[in-house]
């Protein structure tokens, strides 16, 4: 959920699972405070939308590091919180359902490129493909990933 | 459309280069249609990330969004509090260090804790009675303390003011440093920014000086607030913008015998630069240096009239001025030292009455001369200043006039708006002496 929230404002994995404790923290202060469900989901989201922009400030003293600009991470954090709910239902659903339906070299795919230690173009030749026409397949993978996801959620 | 996809797949492959990140987000900016693909993607590469995900830092955090079953908010709660464990033991542990008492300056301590400069500090309860102080917490956080002043050292992230004013410094190091007040607390992200607690406790006025805070009331309200802003926590919750106030007078004086001594007779007030009176009192020589655009600069003009005297036998001469509170504006947005300067004029003929002086009808330091110069600690609250110069003493006797009239500036500025104001009596107050002129022949 939060988590989810903050993964996608956020190139790099690790700088999200920083800016994530950093709301961890904010959070924990207030734990013995919550009386609604609702009432913390709009503040926690407050909190991880706010933490976000500020790591986004930070970054931008280092050169090196990659990230949207602080108007696409809004714009985004925006859409993204209204479909947050949905998205949450989603994700239960790739994992539960939709992930068993990929063929098996799909799956192998799909996996190998969350190992940092494969380059692309190594990957992409073991798959007898090239570099832009594996993305081009990762994409449509994950594609019908969300396809069926959707589905799947929507039918719950 | 092949493009984008190439992007936003890269984009989870984290190979992007600087330029393609910028088209990428160009792109996304520019079309909600592209954007909700790459949600879309996003929340695969979200859910499949932590499934996947061998090689990865040890501080994994708890994977809760992978979990198959519906989480509820209290699990998630616990999955948080489990994550920080560590943390949580660690602000807990009372036997440890968490900040040391970095400076004293006149400071006055009641507290369990040692209160001499470079002390160790544990959890604990600290009183400042007098003075100013600063604790550096071992995050790296400093809060400067402007006395009366109370607070709880809570852990090396967390503090709690409970009267006072302070000014709260948060390095990179201890970004999420937390300063609780009795009505709620703030959230530093790495900032400056200032804190007034005000009528016991029931309402804490924030400032931020630099960065940005959050603020967060017990009721759950939260503000975030930006730089230069101001708010206030009180039962109500928060509200933004701020009045700030404080403090009372206090007396001394000094007897010397065969000492010859002229006081102020009328003639002693202060000017503001903006003609605002409102913020003059007659009981005080008030005086402050504000380069800001509504200049609050204020200046004291006050002269001594005796034509019974010779000052060219003057042997030796020293002006008295009492430093006393006079409550305007936070001394802890001042430098530690403050520089004054004294100018003289022989006689000022320019306005008969003084009443209500304005800023332009005043005699300007240009024309006067410089016949003194003195430092005040920030943290000094009342006393007496003496100025004796070779340069008073040749200006008395040069000019032998009837009437001598002298300019006080300060030449140090505040370092943030709402400075303290310094004041000195004037020969109104109702409890020190005025300006006073002391010679011996």
């Amino acid at each position: 959920m939060l988590h989810a929230y903050v993964r996608q404002l956020i190139y790099r994995r690790e700088d999200a699972l920083d800016v994530m404790q950093k709301i961890a923290v904010v959070l924990w202060k207030k734990l013995d405070q919550l009386d609604s469900d609702d009432a913390f989901r709009k503040w926690s989201f407050g909190v991880a939308r706010f933490e976000v922009l500020a790591w986004r400030r930070d970054c931008a003293r280092e050169k090196e590091r990659l990230a949207f600009s602080t108007e696409t991470i809004e714009l985004m954090a925006e859409e993204l919180d209204l479909q947050s709910e949905q998205l949450d239902l989603e994700r239960e659903a790739i994992l539960q359902h939709c992930l068993n339906k990929l063929n098996k070299d799909q799956r192998t795919a799909l996996q190998e490129t969350y190992d940092n230690d494969t380059e692309t173009h190594i990957l992409a030749r073991s798959f007898g493909k090239s570099v832009t026409g594996f993305y081009q397949w990762i994409y449509r993978i994950r594609q019908n990933l969300a396809k069926c996801a959707r589905e799947m959620a929507n039918a719950a | 459309m092949k493009k984008e996809e190439e992007l936003i797949t890269r984009y989870f492959n984290q190979d992007l280069s600087k330029d393609e990140m910028e088209e990428l987000d160009q792109l996304l900016g520019k079309s909600a249609n592209l954007r909700e693909k790459f949600y879309d993607q996003a929340n695969v590469n979200t859910a499949l990330e932590t499934e996947f995900s061998s090689n990865l830092p040890d501080k994994k955090l708890v994977s809760f969004e992978s979990r198959p079953s519906k989480i509820s908010l209290l699990a998630f709660a616990a999955s948080l509090l489990l994550s920080i464990g560590i943390i949580g033991y660690s602000l807990y542990n009372e036997e440890e260090t968490i900040a040391t008492l970095l400076s004293n300056e006149n400071a006055a301590w009641e507290s369990s804790l040692p209160t001499s400069e470079g002390s160790k500090l544990t959890v604990g309860l600290m009183s400042l009675k007098s003075g100013v102080a600063t604790i550096r917490f071992s995050s790296g956080a400093e809060v400067v303390l402007e006395a009366p002043a109370e607070i709880e050292l809570q852990s090396a992230m967390q503090g709690k003011l409970l009267k006072g004013n302070a000014v709260v410094h948060v390095p990179e190091s201890a970004h999420g440093f937390t300063l609780a007040t009795p009505t709620g607390y703030a959230v530093d992200h790495g900032t400056a920014f200032g804190v007034s607690i005000m009528e016991d406790g029931k309402i804490s006025d924030f400032k931020v000086l630099e960065g940005e805070i959050s603020l967060h009331s017990p009721k759950g309200d939260s503000l975030f607030l930006l730089e230069n802003e101001a708010a206030t926590l009180n039962d109500h919750g928060i509200s933004k913008k701020i009045i700030l106030n404080t403090e009372q007078p206090f007396q001394i004086l000094e007897k010397e015998d065969e000492v010859f001594r002229i006081q102020t007779a009328g003639k002693c007030q202060s000017i503001i630069r903006n003609d605002e009176i409102a913020y003059l009192d007659q009981d005080y020589l008030m005086v402050k240096l504000d380069t800001g655009s509504n200049p609050y600069e204020r200046r004291a003009l006050f002269n001594f009239k005796d034509d019974q005297v010779d000052w060219s036998k003057t042997r030796s001469a020293r002006l008295r001025l009492n430093l006393v509170p006079c409550g305007v504006g936070h001394r802890v947005y001042l430098p530690k030292i403050n520089r004054f300067k004294l100018y003289a004029l022989a006689g000022f003929t320019g306005v008969e009455s003084w009443g209500d002086l304005k800023w332009g009808e005043a005699p300007t330091t240009d024309t006067a001369t410089l016949v003194g110069q003195f430092e005040i600690p920030r943290s000094q609250e009342r006393g007496s200043i003496t100025i004796e110069s070779n340069e008073l003493l040749d200006f008395l006797k040069v000019n032998n006039a009837v009437e001598y009239t002298f300019i006080l500036t300060r030449e140090t500025t505040e370092t943030r708006g709402s400075g303290m104001v310094h004041a000195f009596a004037s020969d109104s107050h109702p409890e020190s002496s005025g300006p006073t002129l002391e010679l011996s022949f």
